[in-house]
């Protein structure tokens, strides 16, 4: 009986959760069916249901953006530099964890320091600094930039995940005379993936959408990355191009939704593990 | 450990491709002359890829680099690429009255232009009005525009009038019909402040105040109360007759409900016929234009004319460069037709162009003597801008009153003096 | 003896170097001494361009402070809306969290769904629900009689904090109801058997039970999610550029407006050292808080 009574009550809630996805997922939808209207279309019409699919915008945001070539930038930016947050931050991560006091205590509130501060507010400092190091519109530049401002959350999560690995396991490698560097490498660093995938796709997402760094530190259109390729184009101090905005949102977000949806299994679990430590 | 491995030789490999690659393109680039230009009017775009063209061929020893950013963020990346020491040879500032001119000047950032070819052949009048407090000229200016009320012809015929309002009875009379005949007389766009406090606002500050009183307002011997309670005449009555929530509706929103015939006028500039067609063909025969009529003497209600397109040029420019390519842009066969047929705008260097009719209109009062330069809010401090749109919204709300306002630009500016 | 501590110490130094070293030079190079530039920006009279600026002392603090009303407003703005914010956000967090650890087959698809504004930029965000808001809602209340929908959400600034206030939820409650599932699952299922033996109900079971475990997972979401209200900027600059008015004007659109649009670069620091002091206060006390509890626990 009471078995029975609790799944009713699970069927419940979960039709209340359906109507709640439902709602969530509205303004995907009237993304998606106003990318194929005219400009005419998606002002005053917006409601409604395209007439036709209609793919004229997709290929002018493809032309007039240079896509492909916005696409490469974004994809090896994105990359590199969460490869390179991955490295630092575990490394440092785990250190701060292990050899625990009042030093590592302080380093972290160091880091997070930078969850703190606005970006707008060292932005121009930040620029003079680049300039000094020749890393002005230079992708190269970008990645240090965002491995050196990403890294402090990911140290945040690998911290806290570090204490859910056994200390026995260094105690034994050591034993077997690997040094700290190599036990780390081999024994420790591939325990901690559930959180990698955490920080891959945190990071993944957050440096894919960033705006405001490329679009301050990147002059070379050749060089330029998806959103300040594709919005700095349509949307304006004075019009905004709606329709090929709206396109270029949905163009932008598809890499992203394709990657989100393959990682979707182990974000769940990634999140979850690492938060939990945190 | 092999992971590892592979992980650090991509990483290595990856960075160092990137490096390689921005080192090469930054060498190709230092054996050339360069002329690297930043706008943010995205109408230009594709006239000047077409010069682009067009002068890398007649001079193949100078790239002509060109960037359209029309982002919000325009000033913020102005200051990154000044910081980063890559000030564009020539950018395009929002307000290029004396202010923030000389604000660029006086910290060194950009050049006089006294001599460029182009600046030496403008008439005299044209010279003096772009000549600063310290006798130089810092703009090189392609174009002017005009801002008034583009309205449209078929509505004002339904609803029987017959003539341009240009006194502030008339256009009273003018809501009443076309009211009366069931026309909404006013587009707003007022979610975008700017369309009120940019078009609406600073035209009225031309057209009310009189010349002498921004010299005494800068000697703080003078109150936007003098001349203030004149501009909300006109501000009153296009509120009273705009379509619902006008709040709600951005620029884009503005010019498509025009499109669509929702209304008969809007308060915009010419730059809004090209978007206006392209949304509805139709509107091409229908478009007029006229100044706004803030008062009821007629010759005080004078199109509001500004410079458009005016390029400031940066002191670590090769200016030499920069002169061929505006002489290349005004005085070459090839680049006058560009500027004729892609640019078509009002100029000072007498190149002729096929105007649409709203620039025709704007030509006609022009060339009728029944214009006005913008003068006042050039010498305002920076923020004004935000002051007048934001004040504006809140009028149109009912949350502000005119005393208050008036109030509150006195007080604005004695803050901005302050700061 | 002395020897062998020394190189002891020695390889010690060098392994924090090599573990610890690279980041911590990466991030003091290039957040930490703007940080120190912007604070030293702060009592200056800076415009951003011009390489010549005098020092003014406390000036810019205390025109901030004193004199600026409209800087003083947007801080009281942000309190307003980052409490609301931080509360709703967590709270709904929560029951969907709750209501999605069960064993209901359309579980993943339904977070799927919530997470998913995650997926896009903030900015973007904020351009789609405009279209939201004076496109969508308003007809949809009409057609369906729903009356009250149908008004200006983003005219009214009344409402303008609110129809903040809405994306703002949208966009993080599916971040949070992640960490908060990931939370739930992690509490031992004989600690809940044992409460409900005892005759405790699901409320009870919730605050005695899962509740005090969870807690530090909760307070790492809440502490970013404080830290991100009070900083908010690209949201509200896209949605509703501060309007009407100044009605939806953050702190942060204040500085931003201050240093990069009004040229008083220094003023805008100040503002901004402000701003970080006050997150900086208000994290620290959230921390001491939660020391506490987890003390008591």
């Amino acid at each position: 009986m009471r078995i029975n009574k609790q799944s009713l009550n699970e069927k419940i809630v979960g039709l209340i959760m359906i109507f709640v996805a439902v709602l969530w997922l509205i303004p995907i939808y009237f993304i998606v069916i106003n990318s194929f209207k005219d400009l005419r279309g998606v002002v005053i019409f917006t409601e409604k249901f395209p007439d036709s699919f209609n793919f004229d915008n997709f290929i002018e945001v493809w032309k007039v953006s240079g896509f492909p070539q916005l696409f490469m930038n974004s994809m090896i930016i994105t990359v590199v530099s969460v490869l390179g947050i991955l490295l630092f931050s575990s490394m440092a991560g785990y250190k701060l964890s292990r050899n625990g006091g009042k030093g590592a205590h302080f380093l972290i509130l160091y880091f997070i320091l930078v969850l703190i501060i606005p970006f707008q507010a060292i932005m121009i400092p930040l620029v003079k600094l680049l300039k000094d190091f020749s890393l002005i519109d230079n992708r190269f530049g970008m990645i240090i930039v965002y491995i050196a401002l990403q890294s402090p959350l990911a140290i945040f999560l690998y911290h806290g995940a570090v204490k859910s690995v056994p200390r026995e396991l260094e105690d034994s490698a050591s034993i077997d005379g690997a040094g700290p560097i190599r036990t780390f490498f081999t024994i420790i660093l591939p325990l901690l993936g559930p959180i990698t995938t955490t920080i891959i796709i945190l990071n993944a997402l957050w440096i894919w959408n960033d705006f405001l760094m490329p679009l301050i530190l990147i002059t070379t259109s050749y060089k330029k990355t998806i959103p300040i390729g594709t919005t700095a184009l349509f949307f304006g101090r004075y019009a905004n191009k709606w329709h090929l905005g709206i396109t270029a949102i949905f163009l932008a977000t598809i890499p992203m939704i394709t990657f989100y949806l393959i990682a979707q299994k182990r974000i769940i679990k990634g999140v979850t593990n690492g938060s939990i430590k945190g | 450990m092999m992971k590892k491995m592979i992980c650090t030789f991509l990483i290595l490999l990856t960075a160092g491709s990137v490096v390689f690659a921005s080192g090469q393109q930054d060498k190709s680039a230092q054996t050339k002359r360069v002329v690297n230009i930043l706008y943010a009017k995205d109408d230009v775009a594709e006239g000047m890829a077409n010069l682009e063209e067009a002068f890398e061929r007649a001079h193949p020893d100078i790239d002509f680099v060109h960037e359209m950013l029309m982002g919000n963020e325009y000033d913020t990346v102005l200051y990154a690429r000044d910081a980063a020491g890559t000030l564009p040879d020539a950018f395009t500032v929002f307000n290029i009255g004396e202010a923030e001119v000389m604000r660029w000047a006086k910290a060194g950032k950009i050049t006089s232009v006294d001599n460029l070819k182009v600046v030496k052949q403008l008439p005299e009048a044209e010279k003096n009005a772009l000549t600063l407090s310290n006798g130089n000229i810092y703009a090189v200016v392609n174009s002017s525009t005009a801002a008034g009320i583009v309205y449209n012809k078929e509505l004002y015929k339904k609803a029987g009038i017959t003539s341009v309002p240009r006194t502030l009875d008339e256009m009273t009379a003018a809501c009443e019909k076309l009211k009366a005949a069931g026309i909404t007389p006013f587009i707003a766009g007022a979610k975008d402040g700017w369309t009120m406090g940019n078009q609406i606002w600073k035209p009225g500050l031309d057209a009310v105040f009189p010349y002498e009183w921004n010299a005494k307002r800068q000697a703080n011997e003078a109150s936007f109360h003098d001349y203030g309670m004149g501009m909300f005449d006109f501000i009153d009555l296009y509120i009273a007759n705009t379509q619902s929530r006008p709040l709600d509706a951005d620029y884009t929103t503005q010019m498509a409900l025009f499109a669509e015939g929702d209304g008969a006028m809007i308060c915009q500039g010419l730059w809004v016929y090209n978007s206006i067609i392209s949304m509805n063909p139709d509107m091409e025969s229908k478009m007029g234009f006229m100044p706004i009529p803030f008062t009821n003497d007629k010759t005080k209600n004078n199109l509001y004319t500004q410079q458009e397109l005016a390029w400031l040029i940066s002191a670590s420019s090769d200016i030499d460069a920069v002169d061929t390519f505006f002489d290349f842009m005004i005085n070459s066969p090839e680049g006058r037709e560009i500027f004729s047929r892609d640019f078509a705008v009002i100029n000072p260097y007498g190149i002729g162009f096929e105007p649409n009719p709203v620039t025709a209109d704007a030509l006609s009062y022009i060339e009728a003597g029944e214009y006005m330069f913008n003068h006042h809010e050039n010498s305002f401090p920076a923020e004004f801008f935000m002051v007048h749109s934001s004040s504006m919204q809140e009028y149109m709300g009912g949350t502000i009153t005119k005393e208050a306002i008036l109030d509150r630009m006195d007080a604005k500016w004695l803050e901005a003096m302050s700061k | 003896m002395k020897i062998i501590l020394n190189s002891k110490k020695t390889k010690e130094t060098a392994l924090w170097l090599f573990f610890v070293g690279p980041i911590f030079i990466l991030f003091t190079m290039f957040f930490f001494v703007p940080i120190i530039s912007g604070i030293v920006y702060s009592f200056t009279d800076w415009d951003a361009i011009n390489s010549d600026f005098n020092f003014v002392g406390l000036k810019n603090y205390i025109f901030a402070l004193s004199i600026d009303t409209d800087f003083v407003a947007s801080l009281g703005r942000t309190f307003y809306l980052a409490f609301f914010n931080v509360v709703l956000t967590n709270v709904l967090a929560m029951l969907f969290a709750s209501a999605l650890v069960s064993n209901f087959k359309h579980n993943n698809k339904i977070r799927t769904a919530i997470f998913l504004p995650n997926v896009i930029s903030m900015v973007i965000c904020g351009f789609i629900w405009q279209v939201m808001f004076t496109k969508i809602i308003g007809k949809f209340g009409v057609a369906t009689g729903l009356g009250f929908l149908d008004r200006s959400w983003l005219g009214d600034p009344d409402t303008v904090l609110f129809s903040i206030l809405l994306v703002s939820l949208w966009y993080g409650v599916g971040y949070v109801m992640t960490i908060d599932i990931a939370a739930l699952q992690s509490v031992n299922e004989s600690l809940i058997e044992a409460a409900s033996l005892e005759g405790a109900n699901g409320w009870q079971t919730f605050w005695k039970v899962k509740l005090p475990v969870i807690l530090p997972t909760v307070m790492v979401g809440v502490f970013m999610n404080v830290s991100g209200s009070l900083k908010m900027f690209d949201l509200v600059f896209s949605l509703t550029g501060g309007g009407p008015g100044r009605a939806s004007e953050l702190a942060m659109l204040n500085v931003y407006r201050e240093a990069y649009q009004f040229n008083n670069y220094g003023l805008g620091s100040a503002k901004a050292v402000i701003l970080s002091v006050i997150i900086i206060a208000i994290t620290i006390f959230q921390f001491r808080i939660t020391a506490k509890n987890e003390v008591e626990m």
